[in-house]
């Protein structure tokens, strides 16, 4: 019995790192066709619902899908592409606001969110030609990639 | 007559840009726009635009209007001067991106009576419209983020703030929320919606944001 209240108190206590961990920066919304995602090397099919990570790369090759983000970020990868979210904070408390991402070759759609309206200068769209400076709202890339 | 002749153009500016076989550089020059590396600026939902500034150690180039495109033919050349797209050559290279685009986000604002976290008899009124909102997204979420005025202390008012998020929680649970997830946070006294100096009251300030995304 004793034992049993020592493990629920641990599972208390680490629940809201693991739900965090677990949330991710960003959930798949909309899915056309299939679209991946590459986890420390890990190639998975994505699915409607499914969460991304920081760091994660997202890859199409006939599928499109879109994702949308905590703070409401919203980003659309059209087939043939290769995008990776570089960083991703969204703390307003704190004062914690960062959106880094990196598109390596396709087409991508950019939607902002409450990142870009209380701090623009936190977000920030990478290409291998050129880096991105948003400042509102909806804007379209292509990159030709290697 | 017009068809046919869009059609012939639409081919011969295909073989133009593939093929690369530039009989015409400047006629097909627009043809052309989406090849290579492009950033296109579009008006938001609501039909307002922005802008977007494109750098890199060569130059920048910055559009603030709709359709208006920046090419950049590579890390050594600067961006180019913008040109303005039509609906026909944007859906031809992103269509597939548009087409996935997520439902945007949408935020109810809920106002409480002074110092509590007992909302208005205006915001209970409200709270129906979360759930019919909620139906129309595919895996809903939901932040419900606390404020206050800036009567009273900042440390004081975080945790008010954070009681009427978590209020306002219950409230949704109890009247059948089943979301799995709903982030739940305070900002206190310091993202007002009318900004006031220190202990002003302003009810329009003391107020919970639900944004289903």
């Amino acid at each position: 019995m004793r034992l049993r209240i020592c493990w629920l108190a641990l599972a208390v206590l680490f629940a809201p790192a693991a739900m965090a961990e677990e949330d991710g920066v960003a959930l798949v919304k909309v899915l056309e066709g299939s679209a991946f995602t590459i986890q420390s090397g890990d190639r998975q099919a994505l699915e409607v619902g499914q969460p991304i990570f920081r760091s994660d790369v997202v890859e199409t090759a006939s599928g499109s899908v879109g994702l949308t983000f905590k703070d409401g970020t919203r980003i659309s990868i059209g087939p043939n592409s290769r995008i990776e979210l570089k960083e991703f904070e969204f703390s307003p408390k704190d004062n914690k606001l960062a959106f880094l991402v990196h598109i390596i070759k396709g087409t991508m759609q950019y939607i902002s969110g409450v990142i870009a309206k209380l701090s623009p200068e936190s977000v920030r769209i990478e290409t291998p030609v050129a880096t991105v400076v948003v400042r509102g709202t909806r804007f379209l890339a292509k990159v030709e990639g290697e | 007559m017009t068809m046919v002749f869009r059609t012939v153009q639409t081919i011969i500016s295909s073989v133009a840009c593939y093929g690369r076989i530039v009989l015409l550089p400047l006629l097909f020059l627009s043809a052309c726009a989406g090849q290579g590396n492009v950033f296109v600026l579009l008006p938001d939902e609501n039909g307002k635009v922005g802008s977007i500034e494109v750098v890199n150690d060569a130059g920048r180039q910055k559009i603030d209007q709709a359709n208006q495109s920046i090419k950049v033919a590579g890390v050594t050349q600067a961006p180019e001067a913008p040109q303005t797209l039509d609906e026909a050559q944007i859906n031809k290279v992103w269509s597939g991106a548009i087409q996935t685009t997520p439902r945007g986000p949408r935020t109810f604002i809920l106002n409480f009576r002074s110092g509590t976290d007992q909302l208005t008899e205006e915001s209970i009124r409200q709270l129906p419209g979360i759930f019919e909102e909620i139906k129309t997204y595919t895996v809903a979420e939901m932040s419900i983020v606390g404020h206050t005025d800036r009567v009273g202390r900042a440390e004081a008012n975080a945790a008010l703030a954070l009681k009427r998020a978590e209020s306002t929680r219950e409230r949704l649970v109890e009247a059948g929320l089943e979301l799995k997830r709903v982030e739940v946070s305070s900002h206190g006294e310091n993202n007002p919606v009318i900004p006031t100096a220190d202990n002003v009251a302003e009810p329009k300030n003391r107020r919970v944001e639900v944004t289903i995304r």
